[in-house]
């Protein structure tokens, strides 16, 4: 693995970017899903300056409770602060931590990546908000103390309702809201919801494009499945749809891969060609905000079946793409992206596919 | 949305999936058959995986001397040129270059056939079946390391010729009906290497290299290879093109942005590079120092590749599309940008001109097609109904709007376009339509106010040179496809119109030739035959009539006088 670091050195000769570092990461035992998504979250540029942010103010507060954060932190300090450029790490507390937090990862099947993902990130916020809550409720305890007859009343739960937002939801999350327009009345009621990725269902031989636009395809609900208008207080045929009230910065795609066949009575791949652009722009927008993205990372599903395989990532970093595959790093190039769009017929070969994708709006870089 | 297709849900539907015709208000459009390489060809790919691309070339008879009779001296150079002088010049030159591209069927098909069934059965020593003397329609399309010709006329499957590169893998090519020392074809290979050689002699020759060809070597490919840009996969030949009108000038794009232009009379390649490229972003063109060798110049377009070139049918304008989502017109003589825009998004991956010249079509990785108008310098129409990339566009020269004798100045257009969806897709332009919301932005209907549509809609016709950003969704008419027809199990790679049939290819190299209806057979009861086509005895009787359809060919196509005066 030496001689694989010092190539990709070599490939990159003067152009290797000053201060990045490009490091394997050994694998555990399975450990793939969780390597592939380290790496696009790593070259997530927002997200690892505030980790590393995070870690820098929390070392010099001290000693705090290892969790998924901390280790997390850790690990992303570890790699920045290698001597070398490139090489391998063994991100074995994090694994450890991670296989204490969720009896799910605990065990050395193969993982599902966007489960992991998903976990992570919803972990971190969870304890982000913890520390936020617990910040807070000391500076109330303190100003409590100053001044008791305050009008207390309230304030503390419509707060905790919508506790301030964390910097992963500043990277992360977007709102979307569920139209729902009554065929009787023509009342339209919305509903909010927030996300961290969209996961999408998947045609073969689409593009991620088409699978965005069925996905805010107007649905009719009706027959069985009709929906409760308030304003006719009764059940009403009506039409719904999803749309994307605030698109995220960092725009993740979780294509729905592994389907469940109710015949076979288990999950099975989908190795469908969906192609993906370099540059994308969601059309299913409230506002039609044209706001534009760019793809900065893949992580790749290589297997034929949902309960084994591989993952593995390619990464865009300072406008050089890097393949992670475990231990081994290697530069790459912009065009090998298509070879992970999958295979126009069920039966044909390709077994690698995308199956994450990290995408970055370009307003907020500008 | 306008999916009419049977839509990408059928995963992995096989080929029983697929109807085979679709209906255009002409009528029906029948598969006639299918052209592919035999499934023994040993496939060795060089570099990875290459897409099947697609040429029509219209092979004249052998000039005088030779023994046969000179062919008409006037008629066009390539097929949308040809087309071009039948929709530019009234009905007499019509009339003229329709003979010479399209009739040659009757003449001639029954004995190609043969020969066709000769060549393919035994790889050689079957020559004294065709000299290949004639006229004849070929269709010229690459799989892995090979490069594949058939005969257009004939319904054999099996190609009748094959050429084996040892070395690079074939990846574009063109074909120069007017060239005039008989290298006729240019072929595109993936090492940014180009070879030019006579169609004619290769179908002659029972062997499997290519013969007398001539080898441009691309020494500039080699230097200042940057490894993010893909090491020396970035100087692949994406596209390669005859020039109109100049005579042995040839041009070959790259996946390194950059373009070459080649002369074919002169034989050498020197040994001077060109100077190194500093700001990839910038249009930079070099002239070689020397007057002997080739390549005569060298264009730098654009960062990323080039993925797409196409001249206007006049040879004026050179149109390009790449990586970076702009469509750059150029006037090619003066070597000057007329006028650009971006994509909505990604990259462009393909573009056509209008026989006409005034309309150039795009598409690309925002699953748009794209209308720009050479009068207006931007962009008319965006085009929307695939579900994928959009793989080709093509205007159809060969058609012509209904009603055409009437006055009105609704000129109408048909394009195509295929696309990853494995969709065909054809389209009307009706200027009328869409020149309203553009000229007009706001002022005509107050209760478009909302909308607060941006400035440069009103801007006429912007500055020669400028390349303008992608526009709002809002503001850009949209074209919904008159037909959406899943044609094959593959995603689509080509697209071709000839007087007769539409042709459509996928990226794994199968061709399908959709036979245009005749006039006879719309009339007869057009739905009672609704039902798909399924068994051999049917397909058969299919075939037959396609047959008769192209017999009568000259009927559908009525010339109409009045719509390009």
């Amino acid at each position: 693995m030496g001689a694989a670091s010092s190539r990709l050195e070599k490939a990159l000769g003067e152009q290797f970017p000053e201060g990045e570092r490009y490091f394997g990461l050994e694998n555990f035992g399975n450990t793939c899903y969780c390597n592939s998504v380290l790496q696009a979250l790593y070259f997530c540029v927002p997200f690892r300056d505030q980790l590393l942010e995070y870690y820098a103010s929390n070392k010099s507060t001290g000693d705090v409770e290892e969790n998924m954060l901390t280790c997390l932190a850790d690990l992303f300090s570890q790699i920045s602060n290698q001597k070398k450029k490139t090489g391998v790490i063994a991100p074995k507390r994090f694994i450890q931590r991670l296989k204490k937090q969720n009896e799910i990862f605990r065990s050395y099947m193969h993982q599902d990546a966007h489960e992991f993902l998903n976990f992570l990130l919803n972990e971190l916020v969870d304890i982000l908000e913890k520390e936020h809550n617990a910040a807070r409720e000391s500076l109330q305890n303190l100003s409590l103390q100053k001044n008791s007859n305050g009008p207390i009343n309230g304030l503390p739960n419509g707060c905790h309702k919508e506790s301030a937002a964390t910097w992963v939801h500043k990277c992360f999350q977007g709102i979307l809201t569920n139209e729902t327009r009554c065929l009787r009345c023509e009342t339209v009621t919305d509903r909010d919801e927030t996300f961290f990725d969209l996961s999408l269902d998947i045609e073969q031989n689409s593009s991620i494009t088409s699978c965005l636009k069925n996905f805010s395809s107007t649905e009719t609900l009706n027959a069985e499945d009709k929906f409760f208008c308030d304003k006719c207080c009764s059940l009403q045929e009506a039409q719904k749809r999803m749309k994307i009230k605030k698109p995220p910065n960092i725009l993740v795609i979780h294509l729905k891969r592994f389907k469940y066949i109710e015949q076979l009575q288990r999950y099975k791949k989908l190795s469908y060609r969906v192609v993906f652009p370099l540059e994308l722009k969601l059309l299913n927008t409230v506002d039609n905000s044209d706001l534009e993205y760019s793809l900065f990372a893949v992580v790749v599903h290589v297997g034929s079946g949902p309960n084994h395989g591989h993952y593995i990532s390619l990464v865009k970093s300072h406008n050089h793409w890097l393949f992670f595959d475990d231990e081994n790093v290697e530069m790459t190039d912009e065009s090998m992206v298509q070879a992970f769009f999958g295979s126009p017929q069920e039966f044909s070969g390709n077994t690698d596919n995308g199956y994450i994708l990290f995408y970055e709006s370009l307003a907020e870089k500008s | 949305m306008a999916s009419a297709g049977s839509g990408g849900g059928g995963g992995g539907a096989g080929a029983g999936g697929l109807k085979t015709y679709f209906k255009t208000p002409e009528g029906r459009h029948k598969l006639q058959y299918e052209k592919t390489h035999s499934p023994a060809v040993v496939h060795y790919n060089h570099s990875g995986k290459t897409v099947s691309q697609m040429t029509v070339a219209y092979l004249k008879e052998k000039p005088a001397g030779q023994g046969s009779t000179p062919s008409t001296p006037s008629a066009g150079s390539g097929m949308r040129s040809a087309a071009a002088r039948l929709l530019g010049t009234g009905n007499g030159s019509r009339a003229l270059s329709f003979g010479s591209n399209g009739t040659s069927k009757a003449v001639s098909g029954s004995s190609r056939i043969g020969g066709g069934i000769g060549a393919s059965t035994s790889a050689s020593g079957s020559q004294g079946m065709a000299n290949y003397d004639g006229k004849g329609t070929y269709i010229i399309f690459n799989t892995a390391d090979t490069l594949f010709i058939s005969d257009l006329n004939s319904h054999d499957k099996d190609p009748i010729k094959s050429i084996h590169f040892s070395s690079s893998n074939p990846l574009c090519h063109a074909f120069d009906p007017e060239a005039k020392d008989g290298h006729d074809l240019l072929v595109g290979v993936f090492s940014g290497d180009v070879y030019s050689m006579s169609l004619r002699q290769q179908l002659q020759d029972p062997g499997k290299k290519p013969v007398s060809y001539q080898h441009f070597i691309n020494k500039d490919k080699d230097k200042d290879k940057d490894p993010s840009q893909g090491g020396a996969a970035s100087s692949r030949c994406t596209c390669v093109a005859w020039v109109p009108e100049r005579e042995g000038i040839f041009v070959v794009s790259h996946a390194d942005g950059n373009l070459y232009v080649y002369d074919k009379s002169k034989d050498g390649n020197t040994d001077w590079t060109f100077p190194t490229v500093k700001d990839q972003s910038q249009l930079l063109i070099s002239h070689a120092k020397s007057s002997k060798g080739n390549p005569i110049a060298r264009w730098h377009i654009c960062q990323g590749a080039i993925n797409a070139i196409s001249f206007s049918p006049d040879g004026a304008y050179l149109a390009t599309v790449g990586r970076d989502g702009y469509l750059r017109v150029f006037d090619f003589a003066k070597e000057q940008l007329i006028f650009g825009g971006k994509s909505y998004y990604g990259a462009l991956l393909c573009c056509s001109w209008s026989a006409d010249g005034k309309y150039l079509l795009s598409g690309g990785e925002d699953d748009l097609v794209q209308v720009w108008s050479m009068d207006d310098r931007k962009i008319v129409a965006w085009g929307e109904g695939h579900n994928s990339w959009v793989s080709t566009v093509a205007f159809d020269p060969y058609w012509s709007p209904p009603n055409s004798d009437e006055t009105e100045e609704n000129v109408m257009y048909r394009f195509g376009s295929v696309g990853q969806d494995t969709q065909l897709l054809l389209w009307d332009l009706a200027l009328d339509e869409i020149a309203v919301p553009l000229r007009h932005p706001s002022a005509g209907s107050p209760t478009f106010s909302s909308g607060s549509p941006s400035a440069h809609w009103d801007n006429a016709c912007p500055p020669t040179g400028v390349l303008q950003p992608s526009p709002r969704m809002r503001d850009v008419p949209k074209l919904s496809p008159l037909v959406a027809h899943r044609v094959h199990v593959d995603p689509l790679s080509g697209l071709e119109f000839t007087s007769e049939s539409i042709l459509t290819i996928c990226r794994e190299g199968l061709i399908k030739i959709w036979a245009r209806p005749s006039h006879s057979e719309t009339n007869q009861q057009p739905d009672s035959s609704e039902q798909v086509v399924g068994n051999t005895t049917a397909k058969d009787k299919m075939l037959t009539s396609s047959n008769k359809a192209g017999a009568t060919s000259s009927s559908f196509k009525q010339p109409s006088s009045v719509l390009f005066t």
